[in-house]
């Protein structure tokens, strides 16, 4: 049935209730969005929200900052747990509260994120009417402005906030003083995954009460290790390979890195228990654990827990000995702040973006000084002081380290009104990681049950992809195949064919 | 006949039909008056979602774009076929009667120790088994996350303290047995609640009745077996179902200590719910919209039971005329 009309106030007040009252219940009402205002002298308040609550204490110096440079311009930044996040945003914006700048990232396709969030009415472009000065946009390298990613129709909707090229999986961070005491050269990670293993080997034979590796299992946060492992010896992409367009949980390389990680366990080189992974870090802070994989985020992390930067090492994540080396994916997904489609204020608040994406601003250095990741637009060398991070940026800054994947929308712009991808890998979202926890901890046979969670993914994304080519979609598997790529190179921009 | 007739004439307890009529009419705009703001909750936070949930679940909603991907009974047949809800509701029921079963009849035991005229401390007892229930469940959670984690958690340093284990059990982390421990910290958590309803309903038992017993020189346990049970019947079915149902809701221990997990061990019909509307962008709100009917279904079986047995205890103890 097409056109089912719910008159607005009635679907407002079923959102706030619907699923027999579990769900979280927020105010409704307020005043509806005002025709946009031009630049004025008079009080202006600029409303910004994210999931990024270990900054307030950074936003208030933000907030305090600009309103020293800009007297008529208060910032009220709200941060918030991104589970709450992402359940209170869509309310805020069917109940018109929406903030003038907002933080948002896609989880499924993170690439989509603008498509999805245009389509949903929330984003005005930046500029006037999108059309962006020539010198703001000289502060991101080149080729950052995408059509389809971050631009549409001309008009510039987002800028990629974190860079992508540091930013991510792929670090390996060990506990200096369990190196030293197991004997082990606290200066020197292991490089490939047999060196991994031996390391442990030396860990639990002299330090017996503690143990090699703690790698977290609850929830989604096994992918802590396995994005590192399955970027190693394949892709990270999760779940999905582009190379031959479909779900890869199955595939020969990934269930190698699960035998891998499954042979530590059985080994008795993990820390016991389904631990999440705020559990792992302190165990390794704590002097427990000794090894750790995760993101480029460790270094700020671990300072706010007073673990110094002196007491761990980092490193690229080890290799596979005996198989080709696969890349982690490089990708045009970190568009995260935008200009809110119901600000009253779109001039100051685009005033404002500028003003937090100076390369050597206050913004910036206070970003990258507190160690809360590193920039799309600014000069991380310079300003990330920690020892830790500098050693995060030489590892991430290596040559094949991070590879630029081929991005299926610039090949069929289509697939920005497609939901076959993101249809087929919300079908039971969490899966892969409950299926690795489970074959982890109860020794099950993880081949069958990852060929079970491919296929049905990969049948939900054919199928659907067939139904909306018949709808006059083009788009088709072959817009999510890239055969001639491999995982550790760039893909070359030229080989682009638009269908 | 004169009204004070009547009043003396009609059974002890009832009012006469004539008073009754004039009191109802005299107040009869009090009670709309009253009842108002109850109806106006009643049907904007639970009659109004109740009948939204029914209607999304017939769209393919995200709960946000507008509901026009009307899908019939399409989400029902999906749900029919979902290994996963299957083992939700699996799971979801027998956590529900495993609760029910562990945490009423010690509860009961314990109600009965300390209603006993004799026992010392009575209040301290019960502050002590309360406690317990004002607890946050998130922070529950917490205290057995630290408290069971087999790499520090004091309860194998206790066992491999004393000897009896020499490898770390991991209760939470294997499929046989989170689930059970779920329901045993469950039973921790809320056994305090049932013992106060336990001792609400042993003190509705007429204290004549153990007064006459030990004229007839009944003991305890007859007293016990032949007044206390049978008295305390239809309180009983009330509680054991209230147990029932709110067992069937577990959801915050779930989401702190196993995410529902390990794999899927510990789904349960919220966490089940809550992952499908919720982890992942577009939300399923028409999916788990449908999910949530039917286990609102089951949970309306389950407290209209609870009438049909409350009924019957009820006739049961007016048979022993009280």
């Amino acid at each position: 049935m097409k056109g089912f009309a719910t008159p607005p106030f009635l679907r407002r007040l079923g959102n706030l209730g619907a699923l027999g009252g579990m769900f979280v219940v927020m105010a409704c009402g307020g005043k509806p969005a005002a025709a946009p205002t031009q630049t004025s002298a008079q009080p202006v308040t600029l409303k910004i929200s994210d999931y990024s609550p270990e900054q307030k204490d950074f936003h208030k110096q933000v907030a305090d900052q600009y309103h020293t440079e800009h007297p008529n311009v208060t910032i009220e930044w709200n941060s918030i747990a991104q589970a709450q996040y992402n359940q209170t945003m869509p309310l805020a914006f069917e109940s018109h509260q929406a903030p003038d700048i907002f933080f948002w990232k896609s989880d499924l396709n993170p690439v989509l994120t603008m498509s999805y969030l245009f389509d949903q009415g929330w984003i005005r472009p930046l500029g006037k009417e999108g059309a962006v000065p020539p010198d703001w946009q000289k502060r991101w390298p080149d080729g950052m402005f995408v059509e389809g990613v971050n631009v549409k129709g001309g008009k510039v909707y987002g800028f990629p906030f974190t860079d992508n090229k540091i930013w991510g999986p792929g670090y390996f961070y060990w506990n200096k003083s369990l190196f030293k005491a197991a004997g082990l050269d606290e200066n020197k990670a292991p490089s490939t995954w047999n060196e991994l293993a031996q390391d442990c080997a030396a860990i639990k034979s002299k330090e017996p009460d503690k143990f090699c590796a703690a790698v977290p299992l609850k929830g989604t946060d096994p992918q802590r290790w396995w994005f590192n492992l399955a970027g190693s010896i394949m892709t990270d992409q999760p779940f999905f390979d582009l190379k031959s367009g479909r779900f890869d949980l199955n595939d020969p390389r990934l269930l190698k890195a699960f035998g891998y990680l499954q042979s530590l366990y059985k080994s008795g080189y993990v820390a016991p228990g389904v631990n999440d992974k705020d559990f792992s870090r302190q165990q390794v802070a704590a002097g427990q654990a000794a090894m750790y994989m995760d993101g480029a985020w460790m270094p700020g992390v671990w300072a706010q827990q007073g673990f110094d930067s002196s007491k761990y090492g980092v490193a690229a994540m080890p290799y596979p000995d005996d198989a080709p080396r696969g890349g982690l994916a490089q990708r045009y997904s970190e568009n995260k702040y935008w200009l809110s489609s119901q600000s009253t204020h779109p001039q100051e608040a685009w005033e404002l973006i500028q003003w937090m994406t100076q390369p050597d601003g206050f913004f910036a250095q206070g970003y990258l000084k507190g160690g809360f990741g590193t920039l799309a637009y600014a000069n991380n060398q310079k300003y990330l002081t920690d020892p830790a991070m500098q050693q995060v940026i030489r590892v991430g800054t290596t040559k094949g380290f991070r590879a630029l994947d081929p991005e299926p929308l610039l090949k069929c712009p289509d697939l920005t009104k497609s939901k076959a991808l993101s249809d087929a890998s919300a079908l039971h979202p969490n899966w892969e990681w409950e299926t690795i926890t489970d074959a982890i901890v109860n020794n099950k046979n993880f081949a069958t049950t990852a060929k079970e969670v491919a296929d049905a993914r990969q049948k939900v994304l054919t199928e659907e992809l067939d139904k909306e080519k018949a709808s006059g979609l083009k788009v088709s598997l072959d817009c999510y195949t890239f055969a001639d790529w491999n995982y550790n190179q760039d893909f070359d921009v030229s080989k682009y064919t638009k269908q | 006949m004169a009204e004070a007739e009547i009043v003396a004439a009609a059974p002890a307890g009832r009012l006469p039909s004539l008073e009754a009529t004039r009191r109802t009419g005299g107040t009869a705009l009090w009670i709309v008056l009253f009842l108002a703001p109850f109806i106006a909750l009643y049907a904007g936070f639970t009659l109004w979602p109740l009948l939204a949930t029914v209607a999304y679940s017939l769209f393919d909603w995200d709960g946000i774009r507008p509901l026009s991907h009307f899908i019939g009974l399409g989400n029902y047949q999906k749900i029919a076929a979902d290994p996963v809800f299957w083992k939700a509701f699996t799971n979801t029921l027998i956590f529900a009667v495993l609760n029910t079963i562990i945490k009423l009849p010690p509860a009961l035991v314990l109600a009965i120790v300390l209603t006993r005229k004799w026992l010392w401390l009575k209040r301290i007892f019960r502050t002590v088994f309360f406690v317990p229930v004002i607890l946050p469940v998130s922070v529950a959670g917490l205290i057995f996350t630290y408290l069971l984690n087999p790499s520090n958690g004091s309860l194998n340093a206790v066992l491999r303290g004393v000897g009896l284990v020499h490898q770390p059990i991991d209760l939470l982390g294997h499929d046989n047995t989170a689930l059970m421990a779920l329901v045993l910290i469950s039973v921790w958590q809320v056994f305090g609640q049932y013992l106060i309803y336990w001792m609400a309903a042993l003190q509705n038992v007429p204290d004549d009745l153990y007064e006459v017993a030990e004229i007839d020189g009944s003991g305890e346990w007859s007293k016990l077996r032949h007044i206390t049970l049978p008295m305390i019947r239809p309180m009983a079915v009330i509680i054991t179902l209230l147990a029932l149902v709110n067992a069937l809701h577990v959801f915050g221990l779930v989401v702190t200590l196993t995410s529902g997990g390990p794999g899927r061990s510990t789904y349960v019909m919220s966490y089940f719910i809550y992952t499908e509307a919720f982890s992942q962008i577009p939300y399923k709100y028409g999916y788990a919209s449908a999910a949530a009917l039917l286990f609102g279904v089951l949970a309306l079986i389950f407290v209209t039971t609870q009438g049909f047995f409350a009924r019957k205890a009820e006739i049961l103890r007016r048979a022993y005329g009280v």
